[in-house]
């Protein structure tokens, strides 16, 4: 009985804190679409006349676009915003969880294969000092 | 009127209430390392350099930057740390039983969990830095997240050492969670095997040869902690041994603790994203420790009734050394007056310790 209320506890537990992350990353993607759509998009052009490098800078109507197509025209309005007080400066991207997987997978290997290592150098090294020590005697 | 002028030039003119609430947190954090006595070595400075930091005054405080150019930006501090580290470790447990190693090698399944699951948030660099939280250990943390450029490194910080010593309350439950009372009353018989000197010496020459060919990018880390461990072990060099546990580790703490504190202005620590990488913290702990008892039941799935392995000892191969050890056993202990876990559970959290120094070089040599 305890057993299965521990196992309880733990998954709502790790409930809460799933739905803690979900939630605060919903907040994100709103903060978000909300600076989006009130931001005016800044447009720079760089004109370089002989030595000399202007960069005229063009405020217009705000474009109803998506988010990434917005961050490249409206970098530096996006940067200040963003770095508002209280703001999420995360993007969800729910995609890259199975993206880094093989990181996962490379990273396990990659332990293990060394530990493994380890392991086979001290075994053959207990099993060498051994002999040694057994012909000294 | 010029004394009212001579006043008013008194009072700090770039006064944020947000300094008040990181006065706060700097006192919570004492209060945490004096009275419940958690990771006070470095909690106690990070709590005053907190408050020191976050006082009103013009521009930065020299001294403390200078300390964290020379110490943190480096990555100097965390490795002279290690120094002293490798000199208190006894890896003689884990090597009269080595395969206990790869329980070591499967607690760190919780960094890489993290770094999918921090990737969905923050970028690689950041998610990476996020997720080696999960190494339960202060220098690696620090030098991997410093390596990655990581803009959240107050708040990595203050979670690796923070989860470092609320493991007595992170890992029992997790432990029960994921195992029977009759898998917890295993019984782990120790036979005590002499380990000869030369095998102590050779050891870390060998563990750095290893770590360096397979990880390059943390031979650093385990190069510092294998030096140090080679000073205990040679026999010949008692004096810099227990110069080094000692004298170097506690000096090299003060200064680690107080310039990691430089790195926590309001500004930079009171973001929404502190909460979110608190929280991943805290998961690249539970999993870590899921990994470990899961592989451990993995093994027993194949093992002979007699040669079973008691799961809970999984659970140590995190590199909270010696207190997650320690955990286990009394969990052990709590189940069975006569079952001495110890010299098992110490011997896969000292293998904790090495790998998730390797882990966090395969991390390095992932995303640098």
């Amino acid at each position: 009985m305890k057993n299965i209320s521990a196992k309880i506890i733990f998954g709502l537990l790790s409930l809460v804190v799933m739905l803690a992350v979900i939630s605060l990353s919903v907040c994100a993607e709103t903060s978000q679409e909300t600076a989006t759509n009130d931001t005016p998009v800044v447009t720079t052009e760089v004109v370089t006349t002989e030595e000399i490098t202007v960069v005229e800078t063009v405020a217009s109507e705000p474009v109803d676009t998506a988010p990434s197509e917005t961050q490249a025209a409206g970098e530096e309005t996006d940067a200040s915003t963003s770095q508002e007080e209280g703001a999420l400066n995360v993007d969800f991207t729910p995609s890259n969880f199975v993206a880094n997987l093989k990181y996962m997978a490379a990273g396990m290997a990659g332990i293990f294969i060394v530990i493994g290592a380890i392991v086979l150098c001290i075994v053959i090294l207990g099993k060498v000092t051994d002999r040694k020590s057994n012909d000294e005697e | 009127m010029e004394f009212l002028n001579l006043l008013s030039g008194l009072i700090p003119k770039s006064f944020d209430w947000r300094q008040i609430v990181m006065w706060i947190i700097g006192g919570v954090l004492i209060y945490l390392a004096i009275k419940k006595e958690m990771e006070p070595t470095l909690l106690l400075p990070i709590g005053f350099g907190a408050i020191l930091v976050n006082l009103p005054v013009l521009g930065d405080l020299p001294a403390l930057q200078e300390l964290y150019n020379a110490g943190i930006a480096t990555e100097l501090f965390p490795l002279i740390l290690f120094i002293g580290i490798g000199a208190m470790i006894d890896f003689g447990p884990l090597l009269s039983n080595p395969k206990l190693m790869i329980f070591g090698a499967a607690a760190q399944f919780g960094i890489f969990f993290t770094l999918c699951l921090a990737s969905m948030f923050f970028a690689p660099n950041d998610a990476a830095s996020i997720a080696i939280i999960g190494a339960a250990d202060g220098p690696t943390a620090i030098v991997v997240a410093d390596k990655l450029n990581s803009q959240y490194l107050p708040a990595i910080m203050v979670a690796a050492y923070s989860y470092m010593a609320l493991v007595p309350l992170i890992q029992p439950p997790v432990i029960k969670a994921l195992t029977t009372k009759k898998e917890r009353m295993i019984r782990m018989p120790y036979t005590q095997k002499n380990v000869s000197k030369t095998t102590r010496i050779l050891f870390p020459i060998i563990i750095t040869v290893i770590a360096g060919i397979a990880a390059p990018s943390s031979v650093e880390l385990v190069g510092f902690l294998m030096f140090g461990n080679l000073i205990r072990e040679c026999g010949v060099l008692d004096s810099l041994s227990e110069t080094a546990q000692k004298v170097l580790a506690n000096l090299v703490t003060i200064f680690l603790g107080i310039s990691i504190a430089t790195t926590m202005r309001y500004d930079a620590f009171l973001r929404i994203e502190t909460l979110l990488i608190l929280g991943l913290g805290l998961f690249a702990f539970i999993f870590d420790t899921a990994g470990g008892v899961l592989f451990a039941k993995l093994l027993n799935v194949f093992l002979p009734k007699d040669k079973k392995i008691n799961p809970m000892i999984g659970a140590a191969g995190i590199s909270a050394f010696p207190m997650s050890g320690r955990i286990v056993h009394k969990m052990g202990l709590k189940e069975d007056p006569t079952n001495f876990l110890l010299m098992h559970s110490i011997g896969v959290n000292v293998s904790g310790q090495i790998a998730s120094v390797i882990a966090g070089g395969l991390i390095l040599n992932f995303f640098m």
